[in-house]
């Protein structure tokens, strides 16, 4: 195996995850990070010259909500986990990963408030932390698009539980999804398809562990 | 005459003492943070070498041993990174609230066209809590609008 080919191996496999959990600006090779929710494109790298932090480390009661909302979210879909949650800055992103044995979620607090205002929901926040507490519940697949479609499904599981609207559940990957299939996501019609399958489901009562490699 | 010399140099001194502290303080306070700098620089090296060089060798197409391999490595970065931010803090904490001058926040955004080919200023690890403002809910409505301004 060539050493390019070798490169090609990791970094597709850095698409999945990885080294880039964007913690700082400390530069990592090619800092991409879990699942990149991407909203705003679909799929980026360190091209977007964007500054990443994590600021701290979110307590029960942070003061950006997003511990309370996670746990809104766990009781919703009677999920029981516990989560690290680190709160970053200028990452226009959230991503879930596991280090060590700890289930993560990074949430940039102001990425879902421009993402809700955007979407004209602040349901739309919801969904991208139901999204990603989604892609802990359904585990981790080395099929990126099929582990996406999959927490999206629980987004919408989530979200009908919670009380939004149909509507208000597919908005924001309507507003700013991609058109088309990228490396990591797929195209946000295929993604709002499955949130919609999520809502109409738990609106039925029911749920379709097919959505759930973890559980299988 | 010999007197006068050494009581003017007395006085000099005296009056250099708060400007040798503050010189002081300052090189302490450059030293830190050029400490800090070069171990993020190891750091980094080290995951380059890693991402680069280590995983590929070890598991070539091996797709399951490359993705835990990294896993492993995202973890320890992360937790290197968040051990570098609170030192940066603990000396941007420790300089600033003496008189020396903290170093200031570079202006300038580099945009890293290579993985490792720059690796940017520590100071530039410090944050502007920019979403303290921010609070994230469930919304009481299913449309989940309210209208903001």
């Amino acid at each position: 195996m060539t050493e390019q080919s070798r490169r090609e191996v990791v970094r597709t496999l850095l698409g999945i995850g990885v080294l880039g959990a964007r913690h700082t600006r400390l530069s990592a090779a090619r800092a991409r990070p879990f699942c990149m929710y991407s909203l705003y494109r679909g799929w980026s790298d360190d091209d977007s010259g964007v500054d990443e932090y994590i600021t701290r480390q979110a307590g029960a009661n942070d003061r950006s909500g997003i511990p309370q909302v996670v746990n809104q979210i766990k009781k919703a879909l009677r999920f029981q986990a516990n989560f690290e949650i680190l709160i970053a800055e200028q990452e226009d992103n959230a991503f879930a990963t596991v280090a060590n044995g700890r289930k993560v979620l990074v949430v940039d607090v102001d990425f879902l408030d421009n993402l809700n205002r955007m979407s004209k929901t602040e349901w739309a926040a919801i969904q991208v932390i139901a999204h990603e507490i989604g892609h802990h519940i359904a585990g981790f697949l080395p099929d990126r698009h099929a582990s996406e479609l999959d927490a999206d499904y629980w987004s919408g599981q989530s979200l009908q539980r919670l009380g939004s609207s149909e509507t208000a559940a597919t908005r924001a990957i309507l507003t700013v999804g991609t058109e088309t299939d990228t490396s990591s996501h797929p195209n946000k019609y295929r993604r709002r398809d499955v949130i919609k399958r999520g809502w109409e489901d738990a609106a039925a009562g029911r749920v379709d562990y097919s959505f759930c490699a973890a559980c299988r | 005459m010999k007197y006068l010399r050494y009581t003017l140099a007395a006085g000099l001194l005296l009056a250099a003492s708060p400007f040798l502290a503050h010189a002081q303080q300052e090189i302490a306070c450059a030293s830190a943070v050029s400490q800090l700098q070069a171990y993020v620089q190891q750091v980094n090296a080290i995951a380059q070498t890693e991402y680069y060089q280590g995983i590929p060798a070890r598991c070539g197409y091996n797709a399951y041993c490359a993705q835990v391999l990294l896993q492993q490595l995202s973890a320890w970065y992360a937790q290197q990174s968040m051990q570098v931010n609170q030192w940066y803090s603990a000396i941007a904490r420790q300089c600033s609230s003496s008189s020396a001058p903290v170093p200031p926040r570079s202006s300038v955004r580099k945009r890293q066209s290579d993985p490792g080919e720059e690796i940017e200023n520590v100071e530039d690890l410090k944050v502007d809590d920019e979403d303290k403002t921010v609070k994230i809910k469930i919304p009481s409505k299913p449309s989940g609008y309210r209208g903001r301004p």
